[in-house]
This record gives structure tokens, sequence and C-alpha cells, in this order.
């Protein structure tokens, strides 16, 4: 569970390291905005940590968008209560990939969508990124 | 027969079965089907055999509403009519664009979707689009990419193109020139549809040249093909009986008049990896001919969103809206380099497979307005007629129903996977009117009613209040739906030309 990893420390930021490398992966503000990836697997999860910065970027104009209400541990419990709390540290990079996916497509088919820059992204996905910010 | 009303000189009365004024796609639809050899059938064209300037300037006219194309330009006034400047795309109408929309005022046809597709394989062949359905599951081919969006959102359309496209002009001139029972006269425009004193009888039609010449045709029956926005002003210009003009008792002529408007905007981008080429390379050849496929929010949805008809795929960013030019030379030239560079969007999409930018390209139907209408104004044309005058207005539908795509595509591009997209459509910024490109479609103005307080042609297309005066082509439509509509006006002159020949004139 995700509050679960909230307690060990050094496992949270290695997760939500990963987490965000596989949002890179995975979702669309990589493609809206500039990065260029795509496989799956722990090797280029590490090689997309050097391209954060992107990720970060949405997940910055998302936390101020919403006028600061967002800390670590708010977004931490709002994603609690999606279908992502299923993940943990033992999940590996499929399931984590696969998992983000489905959520994310449930976002949209259940207009949770937000819209930043006029692009139409998924709740989850501009969470995720803040959460990568914060986690910087 | 072809006979240049220039050179041509006879003091007999010009009589015959049916007269047929404008010699396009409709007319000459008309003519050859009504050509079973018991009828003598007069075809009369304004212009030449090819487009020359000094006709095409009769089309002259005054122009408000947003941006468009001056109106001398938007139509071909020579022998073939405007299928001079044909794509070739076709489509049937869809079975709910004859329905009453509830959310739609003025919606729906008095005569049913079957009375259309009855005439549709005929009217495929006369205007040379292969047979076959308009779904992506009547493509055979092996290789076919999937139609990736939930068909309960999106469904697919398949476009069919007459290819090369059949420029009536040229196809048809020979079966025109060579029958012995169709006399073409060239150069004969119409100046005024004679009456009795009720205004419910057609006697004659004036005829003129623009040098002067002048004669008079008579018929048993009058057929009035020369376009959207000419048969209503023939119609109200023929006012010597009616200060109205003919068949506007109820103030219906020329209104209802309706564009398909081209609107390209936001910004669509592919997620990495992912090949969705049914929408990103929708172009296929099946043979030597065609197809498209493009795809619209499912008609269960238009109707819970209260939206109106509409077509759209995915565009490359670089192609571009047609804007005519009123030069009839540059409008070749323009012409040939648009069918170019509609003949290389075919031969390069697989090119273009790694694309992953588009922009989304929508085609509206527009909301039968009472008040987008065609009146005439004070100038007059060459030969002494007022000149048409367009108001062509929008409603708030149209604005919503681009609102209404981008929003659910952009959803169903997050949840199939296949990408995101950006919206920077605002419908309450009237501005974007002016950015609209246009099919040059003119539908409307003298639309088909059961009643002649609301329309100007009963359900068989004859002129409301009189007994032998009939109109052809997309003027007579209510709605007009999202679809091409030269082989639908096809079709329906097809079931006209079967009706006339029922009709008996005392």
């Amino acid at each position: 569970m995700i509050t679960e990893i909230c307690v060990a420390n050094e496992s949270r930021r290695r997760f939500l390291k990963s987490l965000a490398a596989l949002a890179a992966i995975c979702l669309s503000p990589k493609i809206v905005y500039g990065m260029k990836t795509s496989a799956n697997g722990w090797q280029t999860i590490l090689r997309n940590l050097a391209e954060i910065e992107s990720i970060r970027n949405i997940g910055n104009k998302y936390l101020v968008s919403t006028n600061g209400i967002h800390s670590f541990n708010t977004l931490l419990i709002s994603l609690k209560n999606t279908n992502l709390s299923s993940l943990d540290e033992n999940s590996d990079a499929h399931e984590i990939s696969a998992t983000i996916n489905k959520v994310i497509r449930e976002d949209f088919i259940n207009n949770n969508v937000v819209i930043l820059d006029n692009w139409w992204l998924s709740e989850t996905e501009v969470k995720l990124c803040a959460l990568a910010a914060l986690a910087a | 027969m072809f006979i240049d009303l220039n050179d041509f000189n006879s003091n007999e009365k010009l009589q015959f079965d049916i007269c047929i004024i404008g010699a396009g796609a409709a007319g000459i639809t008309l003519a050859k089907t009504l050509n079973d050899g018991n009828l003598q059938i007069a075809l009369l064209e304004s212009g030449g055999l090819n487009a020359e300037g000094d006709t095409q300037a009769l089309y002259e006219g005054i122009y408000t509403g947003p941006e468009y194309m001056p109106l001398k330009a938007v139509r071909l006034r020579a022998f073939g009519g405007t299928t001079g400047y044909w794509g070739g795309q076709s489509i049937p109408l869809d079975e709910f664009d004859f329905t009453y929309r509830d959310w739609i005022p003025n919606s729906g046809w008095p005569i049913s979707y079957s009375e259309l597709m009855k005439y549709i394989p005929e009217a495929s062949n006369i205007c040379g689009v292969p047979l076959g359905g308009y779904q992506w599951s009547s493509i055979h081919d092996n290789n076919k990419p999937e139609f990736p969006f939930n068909p309960h959102n999106f469904n697919d359309l398949i476009m069919r193109f007459s290819s090369p496209p059949r420029h009536f002009g040229e196809y048809y001139r020979d079966e025109v020139g060579q029958s012995k029972n169709i006399t073409c006269f060239l150069h004969a425009n119409v100046t005024g549809i004679i009456t009795n004193e009720t205004a419910s009888h057609i006697s004659h039609v004036n005829v003129s040249t623009l040098d002067g010449k002048k004669t008079d045709i008579y018929a048993k029956k009058f057929v009035l093909a020369c376009g959207g926005i000419e048969n209503s002003r023939l119609l109200l210009l023929s006012n010597q009986v009616n200060p109205a003009g003919i068949g506007n008792e109820y103030d219906q002529v020329g209104r209802y008049f309706m564009e398909h408007p081209n609107f390209d905007s936001g910004l669509i981008k592919i997620s990495d990896g992912v090949k969705v080429t049914s929408l990103t390379n929708p172009r296929l050849r099946q043979g030597a001919h065609r197809v498209r496929l493009d795809f619209r929010i499912s008609e269960k949805e238009q109707k819970q969103l209260s939206i109106l008809n509409h077509s759209a795929f995915f565009a490359p960013k670089d192609i571009p809206q047609i804007h005519m030019h009123s030069d009839i030379g540059f409008m070749d030239k323009v012409w040939n380099k648009l069918e170019s560079l509609y003949e290389k969007a075919f031969e390069s999409d697989s090119e273009n497979i790694n694309n992953t930018e588009f922009t989304l390209r929508i085609r509206l139907e527009q909301a039968p307005n009472k008040n987008s209408r065609i009146t005439l104004n004070r100038d007059k044309d060459a030969l002494g007629l007022q000149k048409a005058q367009l108001d062509l207005r929008f409603t708030d539908l149209e604005g919503k129903t681009i609102e209404a795509v981008q929003e659910k595509l952009a959803r169903e591009l997050g949840n199939t996977g296949i990408g995101r997209m950006r919206i920077d459509f605002d419908p309450t910024d009237s501005n974007w009117k002016n950015q609209c490109g246009w099919q040059v479609h003119h539908s409307g103005g003298t639309r088909m009613h059961k009643s002649p307080k609301h329309g100007v042609v009963d359900p068989n297309s004859k002129v409301f209040g009189t007994d032998n005066l009939w109109v052809a082509g997309s003027s007579i439509f209510p709605t007009s739906g999202h679809a091409n509509p030269t082989m639908n006006f096809v079709a329906l002159c097809l079931r006209l030309a079967e009706h006339l020949k029922t009709v008996k004139i005392v």
C-alpha cells in the first residue's frame, strides 16, 4: 500500500523514483513535453531518471494550478484511493506499468481529467508527476 | 445534341416535353435518365462546354457572414457544372439525418432514408463511385488495421472516392451530344420563368445570351437544376405575378441555406510506440479506387450530447484548407494543385507512417437556420438581373459540436492509450467561424417539406403552388448531414426522373 511505503523512507524514495520513471515511460506528459523514450524494464527506468525533469515540470505546473493545496502526503493519500494502492515496493516493472496505464485509462473514462496548457491529461498522471516534483 | 445559342437562328417555336434549367450533375443526370426515346428534353446551360470569364461573372453576388470565398468562384458555370472542381468524395447521408432530432430545430426530411438508398447504387454508377459499404467492415483487406475506438463512442465511416473524380462535363459530353432527344442549349441564360396569371403553371422561360440574343423555350414540365444559390435566385427573380417570386407564398424561398464548414483545431500527439495506422494513415487504395477512413461520434452519443452530425479525421498539420480564388485560370491551377495534393496524400501515406503529430479536421453539418438565407440585391448582373445576396449564418450548435467532438476525442485517446490531445478551441470566441475552411457544398434555399409554410418543394420536389415546376440538387435538402451532397442529390434526381415520367400535365 502506498501509505505503508511512506513509512520506510529508503524504499519509499526508491519506489517513487521508479514510479516516476515508469510514469515517464507510460504516461503522455513525456509525449506532450518532448521526452523520447519507450521501453520496459529497469534499465530503461534508470535511464529515464535522467529525464525526470520533464515529469517534474508537469508536476510543478499542476501544483501551481492547484494553488499549492497539495503536499507530498495529500498526493499520496489521493493516489491511495486509486487502484495504484495495489502496488508496493515488491511490484515489478511490468506490474507497475500495467497498473498505472489501467488507472490512467479509467481516469479518462470517468472524466477525471486535468487540463494543463490546454492538454487533456489524466488526474493520476499529473499527480504522479507532482509527486515526482515534490520528491526531488 | 448541342446548340450554341450564339450561333442559333430559328423562327420556330421551341417546344419540349421537359425543360431542365442547368447542366450540372443534377441536370445531366435528369436528362440522361429521362432520355428513354419518348421525351424531347431541353437542357439549358448558361455557359459553354468550358468555363468562360464573362459567364462566370454572372455568379457574382453580395455576401455577408463569416469569411468565405467570392461567390463567383464557388460554382462552375459551364456544361458539367461544379463537378469540374469535384474531388469525388462520396458517402450517403445517414439514416438519422432523415429523422427529426429534437435538439436541432427544423431538422428531418419528409421522405425516408430508404427512399434515398433505393437510388444510391445507380447514383454511384453515374458518379463513378465504386459500389460498396460505407463502414470499415466493408473493406476487405487482410492488412487492414483495426479501428481503435470504442463503437459506443465513435463510429467509423468510409469515404469512397470517384477516382479520378468524374467531371460530368467531360464524361457525359458525348452521350448528351449524340442524343437525338436531348437538346443542350449552350450560352442559354434563363432570364425569366413565365407563368399563367395565377403563377401556378409555367408556360415557358425567357432565354438570352450575354450578347442579347433572345429566345423562349416552351415545355410541359420544367426543372430548376442550377445550384444551391441560383435555384432560389431564379424563383425570387420570377416575380412578374407574385412580387415575392414563385413558390414563395410563405417567404420560404432562399431560407435555410447551409454549407459544410471544415474546422482544423487542436494538436494530437500519438504515444511513443503506438501504431494506429487506421487513424494516422487513413487512406487506402482499393484497386484503382480510393477510400478514406473517417470517424464521428456515434448517433446515440450525438443525441446524448445534443450536437450536429459531423465527420472527422486526423489531418497532417500541413494540408491546406481550400480557399478558391475568383479568377478562373487561377482556380484551375488551384484545383489541379489540390488534386495532385489529394493524390500525393494517398501516395505518401506510407511515408507518413511515422508521423506522431496531427490536427483534427472536423467537417460539420450546419443546423437549418431560417435566417441563413439568399435574397436579391439591388445590384444587377450583365443580363440586367438582380444579383444574389447570401447571408450565411451559424447557430450555437456548430461551436458546441466542435467542442464536444474534441473533448470526446481527447478522452478516447487517453482511455485507449493512443495519445493525448491539446484543445485550443474556444466557442465563445466567435472568430473561429472566420477560420473555417469550406467544402463548398451549398444546400437548402428551396428545402423540401410537407407544408409550404416551412418549405419550397413538396416531397416529390415540386414547387408548392405550381403544377409543372420541380427543383433538383442539394438546394432541396432540409438537413445536410456531413455527407458530400453530389451522389446524394444525383440519387434524388433519379427518384425525381421516375416521378416525372408518371406525371401527366394537361
